[in-house]
């Protein structure tokens, strides 16, 4: 039977507060699990004819992935989650004004390694008609240290049709960009954010439920990017996402589908939508594969400006392409298959921009990225 | 045309509360009648009438809840020790997987010596007003229900043995 | 902003789609119970996901509260 070691990591393995399943949300897990993933990350290069000084090469990552989920007494459940990522490339460092056509990007220097750690922590605890968590977590960089603490809380009403979830969290970031004095960028600088969110998940039939979240985020202090020149943002950002999830069971082809629409505003000036699809296609008790696709589109930030304005002082600037408006679109297959207590899994991911996919206003940036994404990861239930 | 439709909605969301208030079975009255085919044996039905005289532990389980695929083999153990003792006692486990071909394939990974039946249209969960799975009904020899159980915890075995031991003893 | 404000767009959302709504029964949630059916049905790769569009794109939120930070935006 399959969904032994599953139920463990699914049910169970709630480590993203907010997220109940509905069916079983009162359960603490009644089996351990441990999960193991590795992934690649992949960058392609930056066209020739963009690239005006520097590296064409962009971030190449590798990221390990680590959970493990397990019951703590009769109703807590705890799970632990740490990924090791380590990262190489450049990007861009600053684009210049030029006309149409001709090289303006300038990457950074020499290809970087850097390493990032974190660690996340969770204890839940389970009730009759609900469920409650407190988490805390890290992540470490060698110029970049966070810590977050957060709760979350649940219940389930309507004949355990209806559940109703709330949290908060709060992150402190401590900046210190190397080469500081070489490049002159800033030192010792933090960043302090804040998030809620409420959410509503219904019960339909038996075959289909849906979720409604509302999301709110605020930054607050050094929120530029140091590594790129002139790059100035404001020192407060608040951020709104509206997510909505629809999964619906087909019986007839024994497989699920999901469908997830995101709006999202702030007050840097970027809106954006995000629409997810997946079908998940069970093939027998022992495979599973699940073909998705993802359209992103948003717009410009109000102080985005293709090239930087190097006569701007003191006033938000930045050609970050990350703060332009384009579309992406990007394709997934994943396939999974179980023996026994363990299941392997595979997943690559192609992710495509393009200024003109873009249904937003704003100006483009000629740096915008593809990647190209691959995962393979093993879990055990015992 | 706007008030009807009010109303009708109105009556509609209280005919959908109502009918999440049918009674459940509880404790003091007789077990409502249960006749069911074994999941792992064609054959004909075995019906809970059969064991009047003996203590019953009437379950609802499935494959897809944990905490009753946790209370299974911690039944199973208790069932078999206090028969072991002489007490008439059997545990009377009802499936209702929509496909009971995953209650069966549960048990070949993990047997149980008790009655395991089969119910994938759920007709005696619903004559029993289960809210909650898994849902348990102990139940004396004269056929009524002495306690109602829902969930399951592993120190829960403990208490129902207890349970079932002071019955067995009020009985002798 | 007022707390019924915060929570209109979920209740008008839900409230669309549950013209639809049956109660389902306790032994119904078979199919519901699914791992494939949970609203996050791979937690991992939804940790990876997340991490990936924060560091790549500038919306931030999804089903869940924010996490800590990365120096990777």
């Amino acid at each position: 039977m399959k969904s032994r070691s599953l139920i463990a990591l699914t049910a169970s393995a709630l480590a993203l507060p907010g997220i109940s399943s509905t069916a079983s949300a009162d359960t603490p897990p009644t089996v351990s699990s441990v999960g193991y993933r590795v992934s690649t990350y992949e960058e392609d290069n930056l066209p020739e004819e963009l690239l005006f000084l520097g590296s064409p090469e962009r971030y190449d990552i590798i990221i390990h992935q680590f959970q493990l989920v397990t019951p703590v007494g009769e109703n807590y459940g705890l799970t632990l989650n740490s990924s090791y990522e380590s990262m190489s490339g450049a990007s861009p460092w600053y684009a210049l004004p030029v006309f149409e056509g001709e090289k303006s990007i300038v990457m950074s220097g020499a290809t970087i390694h850097e390493q990032r750690r974190d660690y996340n922590l969770s204890l839940r605890r389970y009730q009759d008609n609900g469920n409650y968590a407190f988490t805390i977590g890290t992540s470490r960089e060698n110029d970049y240290d966070s810590w977050s603490g957060g709760f979350d809380i649940a219940h389930n009403f309507n004949n355990d049709l209806t559940t109703i979830a709330g949290g908060f969290s709060v992150s402190n970031d401590d900046i210190n960009p190397t080469d500081a004095a070489l490049f002159n960028r800033v030192t010792d600088e933090s960043k302090r954010t804040s998030s809620a969110f409420v959410s509503v998940s219904q019960i339909i039939d038996q075959n289909s439920l849906f979720q409604s979240s509302l999301n709110m985020t605020r930054n607050k202090g050094f929120l530029t990017d140091p590594y790129k020149l002139a790059d100035k943002r404001p020192d407060s950002r608040t951020q709104w996402a509206w997510s909505n999830a629809y999964r619906r069971f087909v019986n007839s082809l024994d497989a699920a589908l999901h469908l997830d629409v995101r709006l999202y505003n702030d007050d840097f000036g970027v809106n954006s939508l995000t629409l997810d699809a997946a079908w998940y296609q069970n093939l027998g008790n022992n495979w599973q594969i699940t073909p998705s696709i993802r359209y992103y589109s948003q717009s410009a930030a109000d102080f985005f400006t293709p090239a930087n304005d190097f006569s701007l002082y003191g006033v938000p600037n930045s050609s970050d392409y990350r703060l332009a408006s384009y579309g992406a679109v990007s394709g997934g297959l994943q396939v999974q298959t179980f023996i026994d207590d363990i299941s392997l899994v595979f997943k690559i991911e192609r992710y495509v921009t393009d200024a003109d996919y873009s249904i937003h206003n704003g100006q483009s940036s000629p740096a915008l990225v593809n990647f190209t994404r691959m995962s393979l990861g093993v879990s055990y239930t015992f | 045309m706007v008030l009807d439709n009010i109303k009708l909605t109105v009556i509609f969301l209280a005919l959908m509360a109502m009918s999440s208030m049918v009674q459940a079975a509880q404790e003091g009255e007789i077990a409502p009648a249960v006749a069911l085919p074994l999941l792992q044996d064609s054959g004909s039905p075995v019906s809970l009438a059969e064991y009047e005289g003996q203590i019953v532990y009437l379950d609802f389980w499935a494959s897809w809840c944990p905490p009753c695929l946790v209370s299974m083999p911690i039944m199973n153990e208790i069932r078999n020790r206090l028969q072991d003792e002489g007490i008439a006692f059997e545990v009377l486990a009802v499936n209702v997987d929509s496909d009971p071909r995953d209650g069966i394939d549960f048990l070949l990974d993990s047997p149980v010596d008790f009655v395991v039946l089969s119910d994938p249209k759920g007709t005696s969960p619903a004559a029993y007003g289960v809210r909650g799975m898994p849902t348990s009904y102990l139940i004396d020899p004269e056929g009524k229900i002495v306690m109602v159980h829902e969930g399951f915890k592993r120190s829960d075995g403990e208490k129902i043995k207890q349970q079932i031991l002071e019955m067995a003893g009020n009985t002798q | 902003m007022k707390k019924s404000l915060v929570l209109l767009p979920l209740i008008i959302a839900a409230g669309l789609v549950c013209s639809s709504c049956q109660p389902v029964k306790a032994w119904e949630r078979g199919t519901l119970a699914k791992p494939e059916m949970a609203i996050d049905a791979d937690p991992m790769e939804t940790t990876l996901n997340t991490h990936i569009f924060f560091s790549k794109e500038a919306s931030n939120g999804g089903h869940n509260a924010a996490g800590g930070g990365c120096g990777c935006n």
